[in-house]
């Protein structure tokens, strides 16, 4: 299955988007909340660190997949397209239909699973098998259940929850500035190291 | 200015050298804290700069991800810093994202400080190569000013202290200089007030002092010398003097002796020679018959009367002349003596009117009959050589410290050589009196006189008519 590439949005847009409007306002509730989602997920990349062997220097592009039903709407996506992450340009690809090929795997850099995917939940994080990808999700639990950020809505904010474990075991490294705004939560899968 | 000029030169070197090393000091201290001042307020500056880095990088993720309370959980880390008043995460469009201020207030310093009491630094915050925002720390200058001010009063106290030891180091150091200068000046005092010129002015180096020292001592040595020399001429002189004094005054002596001897010679051996030849006229006289001899007799007893009258006053004239020296001297009022006199001439010398011209006070230290006699034989002088009807005008007057005691008489002109009339046995002058004890006495007693009282006499025919004038000048007291 192809992925989907997403419509070029003008890039003056773009920056109007990410500079001008308050995208990040949550309190007064402006911003769409899957607008916000899809924003913080991008801006997870800039506090994350791949391996060497996954995010090589040479590699001009960051790919954002989003595996599942597409939680997000063209304004979400265009506030996000197009943008750079560690100095590489943000590639959006989407698996709508929950499958996540073999070779995604390995050019996936974050993966956002989306809820229509809650059933599979564990069958993905088993096909994904601690390899170095960031998976974000708006699932409940998602944390807990082996997955490694998951975004929260908490006092009508969105908020992390982070499971230090699954970043370790894939060998992922979060910024601790990260860790600051999050809630760190262990994995509570039977059988899970720790 | 003016009291700096007068001061001593000790103290003019010492406020010189003062100045100089002060001013230096000054220069010097201010410079630094200058520096310093500047030093410090870029390292407040930086510190803060540094401060707002690590909070602004620390609040990326609060930025990216709308996370108000953890920025201001990273800004209230700054409340460990006492200084900082305020801080303040702006986001990119401006909009205050979290703040922090401080909870205690500071007073106002007002204006006195030449820098701003506040300061203000500002960084934009980057993540990933975007402005996400911008943090901004406002602090007090407390730090640096206290920090200034213990520099201040370092460099006052190290001023102090360099004050302190140029004026020790100056007020040896000045020695070098003045004392050359307060010894040249100990030696000048020296020969000015005690005329002592063998002093000599120390010199240490061989500068311009030294040099000028040595220029004094030279000048010195040469008074010395010089004055050694007037010392041994005036010795000689005076030695000289002495001999010749002792040889006049022995030559004096003798001449008295001699006079003395003269004297007893004619009153006593020629006298008695006289009377064997008087006897023995008188005996002729007796006892011849023969008349006709008694004209020749008479002739030679007359020669013989002549002849003792001759040695009487040639006898007078040597005991006078051997006396004139051993008579005692008074105060004398030479007008009082002129006036006690004139009345004795105007009996004696009824043929001649007197003149007299005469200055009162004139007073002479000698010996009043001496002088009386002087005036005497002056007076008989100038009547003797007077015409008849003419006045003897009699003056005295005052030049300088000389009494002037002249006789004028018109009448008979003196001889070519004047000198002369002066001298024993010469009567130069057709006398109308040919009395025959004028043997050239009188003037000669003058001039004997005068000398004796110190003075002189002189001769000078008159001017405007025949006749002579005789001045006798004398010493006043």
């Amino acid at each position: 299955m192809r992925p989907h590439r997403s419509q070029s949005v003008p890039l003056v847009a773009l920056l109007f988007g990410a500079f001008a409007q308050p995208i990040v306002h949550g309190a007064t509730q402006t911003i769409q909340e899957d607008t916000l989602k899809a924003v913080y997920t991008y801006q997870l990349g800039k506090f994350t660190e791949w391996p060497a062997t996954k995010l090589t220097p040479s590699e001009a592009n960051l790919n954002f997949c989003i595996l599942g039903k597409n939680p997000f709407g063209s304004s979400a996506l265009d506030a996000i397209q197009n943008k750079r992450v560690q100095g590489r340009r943000l590639e959006i690809e989407i698996y709508p239909s929950g499958l996540l090929p073999n070779e995604a795997t390995a050019t996936c850099h974050i993966l956002f699973i989306s809820e229509s995917e809650k059933s599979r939940l564990r069958s993905i994080l088993a096909q994904l098998r601690d390899s170095p990808v960031l998976t974000v999700s708006d699932i409940d639990n998602f944390a807990a259940q082996g997955g490694m950020i998951a975004l929260v809505k908490l006092q009508q904010r969105v908020r992390f929850e982070i499971n230090p474990m699954a970043l370790r075991r894939s060998g992922l490294a979060v910024s601790s500035k990260l860790l600051e705004l999050a809630k760190l939560v262990p994995d509570r899968r039977p059988g899970a190291l720790r | 200015m003016r009291a700096f000029r007068d001061l001593r030169i000790t103290h003019k070197l010492m406020i010189i050298m003062m100045i100089t090393s002060s001013v230096a000091v000054l220069i010097m201290a201010v410079a630094m804290v200058i520096n310093q001042a500047v030093k410090e307020s870029r390292a407040v500056a930086n510190q803060l700069e540094t401060l707002a880095q690590i909070i602004g990088s620390r609040s990326t993720s609060a930025l990216a991800f709308d996370d108000p309370r953890t920025a201001e959980e990273n800004l209230h880390a700054l409340a460990a810093k006492s200084n900082i008043v305020h801080a303040v995460i702006h986001k990119a469009n401006g909009s205050i994202f979290a703040q922090y201020r401080a909870s205690k207030t500071w007073p106002d310093p007002g204006s006195f400080w030449v820098f701003a009491n506040e300061i203000e630094v500002a960084k934009d915050i980057i993540l990933d190569g975007e402005r996400v925002g911008r943090i901004r720390i406002v602090s007090t200058m407390d730090d640096f000013y206290a920090t200034l001010i213990e520099q201040i009063m370092w460099t006052l106290i190290i001023m102090v202290s360099c004050f302190a030891v140029s004026f020790i180091i100056s007020s040896r150091l000045h020695k070098v200089i003045s004392d050359p200068i307060l010894r040249l000046r100990g030696a000048m005092d020296n020969v000015s007030t005690r005329q002592d010129y063998s002093v000599r002015a120390e010199t240490r180096a061989d500068d311009e002092l030294g040099v000028l020292t040595d220029g004094f001592n030279h000048m010195l040595q040469q008074i010395q010398i010089r004055d050694a020399e007037l010392a041994s001429y005036r010795a000689d002189l005076e030695a000289e003097i002495a001999a010749r004094t002792k040889e006049l005054a022995q030559a004096t002596r003798k001449r008295i002796s001699w006079l003395q001897t003269l004297a007893r010679f004619l009153r006593h051996e020629l006298k008695n020679a006289t009377v064997g030849v008087r006897t023995s006229l008188e005996l002729i006289e007796r006892r011849t018959r023969d008349r006709s001899i008694d004209a020749y007799v008479q002739r030679a007893r007359k020669s013989m009367g002549f002849m003792n009258t001759l040695l009487e006053s040639v006898g007078n004239a040597s005991s006078l002349e051997a006396s004139i020296y051993q008579d005692a001297r008074r105060p004398l009022d030479l007008s009082e003596l002129i006036s006690t006199c004139l009345e004795e001439y105007r009996s004696s010398y009824a043929a001649n009117g007197f003149v007299v011209k005469c200055v009162a006070g004139i007073a002479i230290l000698g010996n009043e009959d001496r002088v009386r006699q002087m005036l005497d034989k002056l007076v008989s002088n100038a009547v003797d050589h007077s015409k008849p009807e003419t006045p003897i005008i009699i003056s005295l007057e005052k030049r300088g410290n000389q009494a002037i005691l002249s006789v004028l008489n018109e009448g008979a002109k003196l001889p070519e050589d004047k000198e002369r009339v002066f001298e024993l046995f010469v009567s130069m002058r057709d006398s109308k009196h040919k009395r025959t004890d004028n043997l050239g006495l009188g003037l000669y007693i003058v001039k004997l006189v005068a000398e004796s009282h110190g003075g002189q006499v002189q001769a000078q025919d008159l001017k405007d008519k025949e006749g002579a004038i005789f001045s006798v000048t004398l010493p006043i007291i």
